[in-house]
């Protein structure tokens, strides 16, 4: 095992496999997908330094906030969404419920010892100044989480901060 | 007859700005001491003096007049103390109508208190014109007039003296301009009461239902906002009206500031020309949304660290500026705070 480069809506992001794996590559993902309608986010990554699990979802464009605030809505809801699912999904492997079991991913991911959760929404290209209110509203939607997974952070980001922070290539 | 362009030369701080193709409404953002204000307090007193030349009984000329009122306004000891610092300077002064009359003046730094405005048409205006400072005015007001006309003191300057003034004109019954109407009914929703000048007592006072305050308990913000209604509800305000506000943000809350901007949107509908000077997010992405949602064009002035001021318009999008550009900066302070490794 070792780095393994993917790209998403025309992001290149690298992770270490042990570390690391996208749901829709995981076996049963067409099922899980079409027939029972469970929506994924784009990346699970583990954070052993600090304890933490990275849910990534990777965006090519938004809808702008403002100017076209419906359209806006729906695309947090999906979001929410991608993020609800991915997250129910990994605890229910970390439990034994799920149909796709836990022994599918690295032993990295057992036992389970993760203490946080990050959400992280990258849009590629996006203007730096709508991110704060995109992520304001994404914080806001997924105030739950902080209770049901610790989730610590919400953040939204474009290819220039996911660049920096080395997320992607 | 509202503004369609001005250009200001070696005034106080601002050494060159230009504006063309004004619109209902224009914003002013700048970082502080910039000249956001002596730009208003310029526009201001060229409207201000059109406006009261040729009143009633004055006999002042055009020059008297405006010459008072740049003193009154800027309140400097000799009117070449505006006159922006450099050798052999001189304060050049264009505002140009949309009926295509202007105003022109210039002058050194050796004019003590008297101007020539050059020879150009000139219509004087039987409307009335506002700026509206930061602060309220409403609870000072006996003091700003005793200070501003019966003392004749420099302190409070004479966009003050001219607003509390204006508001003592009394409440018009009947019909009012449709628009001002309504808008009178959103700004007594924001706080659910008005500004009322009681008679009997000499004094303002909020009303709520049937309950009275005292203006000196009154929130600020709500007595910012009860100037507003006021001057629409006496008819001091028209559709022809200029209405130059300073930091329309001052005491008030991120709903309430967006509230105040619908109204002032319908208010420009109407016809009334606003100049707007902020330091606001808020403000700036209000007007942003409302420009861009209405086809509008909005256009903005802005200044850069050099003090040099440039023009764009905000339905064209966000113009790079040291406001949203710090709510970037904070935003992405929030991110470096957060481990990545």
């Amino acid at each position: 095992m070792g780095l393994v480069q993917s790209i998403e809506s025309n992001m290149t992001f690298q992770y270490d496999s042990d570390y690391g794996y996208r749901i829709d590559m995981l076996p049963f993902y067409g099922k899980m997908s079409s027939e029972y309608y469970v929506k994924d986010c784009d990346f699970v990554l583990l954070k052993k330094k600090h304890n933490q699990l990275w849910f990534i979802e990777a965006k090519s464009s938004t809808p702008h906030p403002h100017t076209n605030s419906d359209v806006f809505a729906d695309f947090i809801d999906e979001i929410v969404v991608k993020f609800n699912d991915s997250i129910m999904l990994y605890f229910a492997m970390q439990l034994n419920l799920s149909k796709t079991p836990l022994s599918l991913l690295s032993n990295k991911f057992q036992p389970f010892q993760e203490r946080a959760t990050r959400l992280i929404l990258v849009i590629n290209g996006f203007d730096a100044a709508w991110l704060p209110p995109v992520q304001d509203e994404l914080n806001k939607r997924c105030k739950k989480y902080r209770w049901l997974a610790n989730v610590q952070d919400v953040v939204v980001i474009n290819d220039d901060l996911a660049r920096k922070y080395k997320l992607i290539l | 007859m509202a503004i369609k362009s001005f250009n200001l030369q070696n005034f106080g701080p601002l050494a060159s700005i230009q504006g063309s193709n004004l619109g209902k409404i224009n914003l002013i953002i700048g970082a502080n001491s910039t000249g956001k204000t002596f730009l208003l307090k310029a526009l201001y007193s060229v409207m201000r003096s059109l406006e009261e030349c040729n009143r009633g009984d004055d006999r002042r000329t055009f020059d008297e007049v405006l010459s008072d009122k740049l003193y009154w306004t800027f309140q400097a000891d000799k009117l070449g103390d505006l006159v922006t610092k450099g050798a052999n300077n001189r304060l050049q002064c264009q505002v140009s109508m949309q009926d295509n009359t202007s105003v022109n003046f210039e002058f050194g730094q050796d004019t003590t208190k008297k101007i020539v405005v050059a020879e150009s048409e000139r219509h004087y205006r039987k409307d009335n014109s506002v700026f509206l400072p930061p602060k309220e005015v409403l609870s000072l007001s006996k003091v700003i007039l005793k200070s501003g006309l019966q003392d004749r003191v420099f302190g409070f300057d004479a966009t003050y003296v001219d607003l509390v003034l204006a508001l003592q004109s009394p409440l018009q019954r009947g019909r009012n301009y449709d628009n001002f109407s309504t808008s009178r009914q959103k700004l007594e929703g924001m706080f659910s009461g008005r500004i009322e000048f009681d008679q009997s007592n000499d004094k303002w006072i909020y009303k709520q239902g049937n309950s009275k305050f005292s203006i000196n308990t009154t929130a600020e913000g709500i007595k910012k906002i009860g100037i507003f209604d006021t001057l629409l509800g006496n008819r001091y305000l028209t559709p022809e009206s200029v209405i130059f506000i300073d930091e329309p943000e001052s005491a008030l809350h991120p709903t309430a500031i967006s509230q105040l901007l619908d109204i002032i949107l319908a208010l420009a509908d109407n016809g009334i020309q606003f100049f707007i000077a902020t330091h606001s997010y808020f403000v700036i992405k209000k007007l942003y949304i409302l420009a861009r949602g209405n086809k509008l064009s909005l256009p903005v002035f802005i200044a850069n660290q050099d003090n040099q001021w440039q023009q764009a318009d905000l339905f064209d999008g966000m113009p790079e500026n040291e406001i949203i550009n710090e709510s970037i900066r904070l935003y992405e302070a929030e991110l470096d705070i957060l481990a990545w490794d």
